[in-house]
């Protein structure tokens, strides 16, 4: 695998797996979002995501404990958040592919939001949510 | 603060540098079996090749490739047409040493936009 291909869940995870374990909170993840009927994927160094036919989010590792969430309705940007929590960001996107809005997400993962040393603001709504 | 060794996981070793009040202000890891470093973050893009340095100095060897994804406000700069790759190859050419190549690469595959930023030392 490069850094620019994408490994789809399931995929072997082995006893000496580079990026993760069986227990992992990353495969819990990968697992958790494949069972609920999404695409879960793994890409970069150590990235993760998944999609349903409308929506996507992505988690990028942003330091030893600090992960960037960005959500996407199609083309466009919903939320950019950072947190500082891997389970934070993984419950954040299941969220969004389970049809939440941005605000809501927001709200819900606020005590794990963090702003990094350079970043604006510890997330970033792009464009609100049409009620539903 | 200087560039500091942290620990080791299943993927790499890491380096980060701290602030006055204890925030990661860059962070990065060196890939198991590569050399490749993956840079998690940097507080100020300026500031990253100097940063590099300290972990390519604690290695004792050259390192052949720099990889990270854009935060936010670098995203902005390159589709504003600011992201000037041969400053950043400069840059790491002073305070690496040896020739360097800048790309910054719109990942495909995904629908949300993301930035790879790979850096490659020229010729070793």
């Amino acid at each position: 695998m490069t850094r620019f291909d994408y490994d789809y869940w399931p995929f072997p995870v082995a006893t000496a797996d580079a990026a993760v374990s069986q227990k992992d909170d990353k495969v819990l993840f990968l697992k958790s979002a494949y069972d609920d009927g999404y695409e879960s994927f793994r890409f970069g160094i150590n990235d993760y995501g998944a999609r349903s036919k409308e929506r996507e989010g992505c988690m990028l590792e942003r330091g030893r404990n600090r992960w960037e969430i960005r959500l996407a309705e199609g083309q466009q940007r919903r939320l950019l958040a950072f947190v500082n929590s891997f389970s934070a960001a993984g419950e954040a996107v299941k969220q969004w592919l389970g049809g939440a809005c941005a605000k809501e997400i927001a709200q819900n993962i606020s005590s794990s939001l963090v702003t990094p040393p350079g970043a604006k603001a510890s997330h970033i709504i792009t464009e609100e949510d049409s009620p539903t | 603060m200087n560039v500091v060794e942290e620990s080791s996981d299943n993927l790499g070793h890491w380096f980060a540098r701290y602030g006055d009040d204890g925030a990661e202000i860059f962070s990065a890891r060196l890939l198991n079996g590569t050399d490749e470093l993956g840079i998690a973050w940097t507080e100020n893009v300026r500031q990253i090749a100097p940063n590099i340095a300290e972990v390519q100095g604690a290695m004792g060897r050259n390192i052949p490739r720099i990889t990270g994804t854009a935060s936010d406000g670098l995203e902005a700069a390159i589709k504003a047409g600011r992201f000037n790759s041969d400053l950043y190859a400069r840059q790491l050419s002073r305070h690496l040493g040896g020739q360097w190549k800048v790309e910054a690469v719109r990942r495909s595959g995904v629908s949300n936009e993301i930035w790879d930023i790979i850096a490659t030392r020229i010729g070793g």
